[in-house]
């Protein structure tokens, strides 16, 4: 009878480490890494430079696109800009620019 | 210099606990019944030189010696000395000497303290408390080495985190190590027991004062830590259900369990291998809290700078444990005569048991549930307080009516108890009276509050009994009355709190409910290791015209680079007003939250009325023997 | 410099005040900020916590009830950002594994108390 327990509680422990051991090395940091694959949601934003909105239903349009955030605060956004330019070359690529978090007088300095 | 003497000390103190092994085990067999006078030699050595090498550190880092890697990492020269003293348990490897130092000073203390017990009995518990010792002394030396030195020797240390730089902090370590690490004594004493045959009257004699010992140390080191985050997070909550603070909580619950369990072993009514069982999982509890605490698998606001490689070191530790003290249980487990009976006090002790094993079970679940299931299946979730207060929450009403009718009872002769007494009448209408002034619509908080105005009631009734009659236990009256006023204060300060929360920058006004918050000045000041932007504020209270002046900081220390957000906070008898302020980015406006914590106070008092009855009760045992 | 980039612009105004107050409060305590080390949204000061803040903001202004906001918000960033876990087939353990507990805890005691006031009847 007892051996019976003994048996039972040894199967409860190792699995209870083995879980513990596994959880070990991993990551506890939230990435974005699981939205990958993920869909696009319909939003609505308005445009910076004229009235009116921009749908992201407007993408379905093109092959590719590519929506490229910014601000005007954000250093490696300044580096990404002419890698930016170089790649609107390419006629099968819509590039969207997606400012966030910003003021509009220090965006348009940024294009100055 | 100081480092290779560390070095040195703390690895003449290893060999010291093997050779204590040694002896311990070869006196085994001796048929002298005294232990040999060189076990006690080698004890006294022992401590002596683990306390050596504690404060070897400590002068480390008063002298701010930057050979230490770990002075280096934690301390700087501009540190006031207070700070440089107790930052030297402020990390990692600095506490785990101080865990040490602790195993060692309970270790001797058993020892010289329990001379009159089995010779057997005794030299059992010292081998297992010093295989304890010494697994820690390898894990210290070999990773997690306090004294491991660094070349070239750095001229300024890279500083103590601020929020740590707090008086609060600094005693909060020494006093729940005396807590969860002091339990590691009964754990010793309980596989001794087991091994040894001891009665259950010399068990419960030998455990109960370290039993309440640890409990009274521990329930302050959660009061110290909870005050702590209370004032320093500046979040204006007290207990975040954070896996950090669970883990203090959950050995918590079993010594709890344990210190009831004791008083019907003693007795000798039953429960031996109960007791056992409890002695064993308190310790394995707080290992397993310092598990989830330093090996960084849990997502927490109290971190600590965390290392996989401790972990599995604490793991494997943990599962040798584990399956040792289980193997040596079922070995050695008596056939025990059981005697309860329905309305005696042991089967409330029983209840008593069952709610604290309940809600040891609840926060164990909460805590781990999330890191079992993403290990698991890969799904993310959390645990936060509306789980815990959920489930919790209701089963406080039984367990305050338990704490209330449970003590009346006798031991052994069972016999039913009117519910219906003059208490109860008292207590309604005390609940009564308090209902119209608060008007809150919870039935649960209702229920709550009017199953602790119960056992206040009662609780100050048997007070008065026991002036009369000196044979009732003081200390229970005391901790029973200060957790009723816990739960009487907690639940008035959920439904007292107020929180405002707007932007606003210097001369803006801000009208809510019966407060105006004036912001009338913004100052900035430079100091020794930070930079301060200080706010004054200006509360006024419309109904009673009173104001009161509250002065917020945004601190920016160097040493490390942080951001501290300081609350200034006014206390009152009855309530707190609780201030902080923080900057919004490349703006001038801050963002102000005003809280009002009604009770706070009382909510410390109580935690410490219930830690002071585990000390008199420790007091009563030493008298005793 | 040429304006090659198509440019939209997502405004957040620094100031925040919130309408329904109580609701948004209750919401902002439940939520995890994913950035920070367990604390809650509504106790972090963290650039991601402001932006969330804002959104829960928006949503309550909107209308949507405390269920809507939060579904909308576990759908973006997963389960981990709510405190108060919802129930659902990955969290029954959690949820139902304590009252089981519980009750077995319960019997047992049930079961020992009795066969030991049966045993001193003999």
């Amino acid at each position: 009878m007892r051996k019976k327990y003994l048996v039972l509680l040894y199967s409860i422990a190792i699995f209870i480490f083995i879980v513990l051991y596994l959880s070990l090395g991993k990551n506890k940091v939230y990435t974005t890494q699981e939205n990958i694959g993920k869909k696009l949601p319909e939003v609505e934003l308005n445009y910076f430079d004229k009235n009116g909105e921009f749908s992201t239903k407007e993408l379905a349009k093109f092959k590719f696109s590519l929506l490229n955030f910014w601000a005007s605060w954000c250093g490696p956004c300044r580096k990404e800009h002419k890698h930016l330019v170089e790649l609107s070359k390419n006629s099968n690529l819509k590039i969207i620019g997606v400012n966030f978090k910003d003021e509009k007088k220090k965006c348009f300095k940024v294009f100055k | 210099m100081l480092g290779s003497f560390g070095i040195a000390v703390t690895t003449i103190s290893l060999l010291l606990s093997l050779s204590l092994l040694y002896l311990s085990y070869y006196d085994l067999k001796l048929s002298s019944n005294r232990i040999s006078k060189k076990i006690y030699k080698f004890s006294f050595l022992q401590i002596l030189l683990t306390f050596l090498s504690f404060i070897t550190l400590i002068m480390a880092y008063v002298i701010s010696d930057f050979s230490l890697i770990n002075v280096y990492e934690n301390s700087h020269t501009t540190k006031p000395l207070f700070y440089k003293i107790s930052g030297t348990w402020g990390n990692h490897e600095g506490s785990l000497l101080l865990w040490i130092n602790i195993l060692v000073l309970f270790s001797f203390l058993f020892l010289i303290l329990d001379e009159n017990k089995n010779k057997n009995f005794r030299l059992y518990t010292l081998i297992f408390q010093n295989i304890l010792i010494s697994t820690f002394l390898i894990f210290l030396l070999t990773n997690s080495n306090p004294f491991s030195l660094l070349y070239p020797v750095p001229t300024e240390g890279m500083g103590l985190n601020p929020i740590l730089q707090d008086p609060a902090l600094a005693i909060h370590p020494p006093l729940l190590y005396v807590g969860f690490v002091g339990s590691s004594i009964y754990f010793s004493i309980a596989l001794a027991a087991l091994i040894t045959k001891v009665d259950s009257k010399s068990l419960a004699t030998t455990i109960k004062p370290w039993v309440s010992v640890s409990w009274s140390f521990q329930t302050l080191g959660i009061l110290v830590g909870s005050i702590w985050a209370y004032y320093e997070l500046g979040w204006g909550g007290f207990w975040f259900w954070d896996p950090v603070e669970n883990s203090s909580l959950m050995p918590w619950f079993l010594m709890t369990a344990l210190l009831h369990s004791v008083l019907v072993l003693e007795r000798r009514i039953g429960l031996y291998s109960w007791v056992i069982i409890l002695s064993i999982l308190t310790f394995t509890m707080s290992v397993v809290g310092t598990f989830l605490v330093r090996s960084g698998i849990l997502n927490s606001v109290h971190t600590f700078a965390n290392d996989p490689s401790r972990g599995l070191f604490i793991l494997s530790f943990l599962a040798l444990m584990v399956f040792s003290s289980i193997y040596i249980f079922f070995k050695y487990a008596p056939n025990e005569n059981k005697n309860y009976k329905i309305f005696s006090k042991e089967s409330f002790i029983l209840l008593n048991n069952w709610f604290m094993i309940f809600f040891l079970a609840v926060v164990l679940i909460g805590t781990l549930y999330p890191v079992f299931l993403d290990t698991l299946t890969g799904q993310k979730i959390s645990v936060g307080p509306p789980y815990y207060n959920f489930i919790l929450a209701p089963f406080l009403l039984p367990l305050l009516f338990l704490m209330t009718s449970g003590p009346k009872h006798k031991w052994i002769s069972p016999e039913k108890i009117g519910i219906f007494n003059i208490v109860l009448f008292i207590a309604v209408i005390l609940f009564i009276i308090i209902f119209i002034l608060i008007k809150e619509s919870s039935i649960l908080l209702l229920l709550i509050l009017l199953f602790s105005t119960y056992l206040i009631t009662q609780t100050i009734f048997d007070f008065f009994e026991k002036l009369k009659n000196k044979s009732i236990n003081l200390s229970r009256i005391i901790s029973h009355f200060g957790f009723g006023m816990l739960i009487f204060s907690i639940s008035l300060n959920q439904i007292f709190s107020i929180e405002e929360s707007f932007n606003a920058k210097v001369g803006d006004e801000r009208s809510f409910k019966n407060y105006t918050i004036k912001f009338n000045n913004l100052e900035t000041f430079s100091k020794n290791n930070f930079k301060s932007a200080k706010g004054y504020f200006e509360i006024t209270d419309n109904k009673n015209s009173t104001s009161q002046n509250l002065t917020p900081e945004i601190r920016v220390y160097n040493k490390p680079e942080t951001i501290t957000y300081e609350a200034s906070i006014n206390t009152r008898l009855f309530s707190d007003s609780y201030l902080t302020m923080s900057n919004i980015s490349s703006t001038d406006v801050f963002n102000i939250k005003f809280q009002k914590k009604p009770f706070m106070n009382f909510i410390w008092f109580s935690v410490l009325l219930i830690s002071l009855g585990g000390i008199l009760q420790f007091t009563r045992f030493r008298k005793k023997i | 410099m040429k304006i090659l980039l198509l440019t939209i612009v997502l405004f957040f105004s620094n100031s925040i005040s919130y309408c329904n107050e109580n609701k948004t409060y209750e919401i902002l305590k439940n939520l995890r900020c994913l950035v920070c080390q367990g604390q809650t949204i509504s106790d972090s000061n963290s650039d991601f916590a402001l932006t969330i803040k804002e959104v829960v903001n928006d949503k309550v202004k909107e209308g949507l009830s405390k269920k809507e906001i939060y579904n909308f918000l576990s759908d973006k960033y997963g389960d981990w950002i709510l405190f108060n876990t919802p129930l659902k087939a990955n969290s029954y353990f959690l949820w139902f594994m304590p009252y089981v507990l519980f009750i077995l805890g319960g019997i047992f005691l049930y079961l020992v108390i009795r066969k030991s006031t049966e045993k001193t009847k003999q």
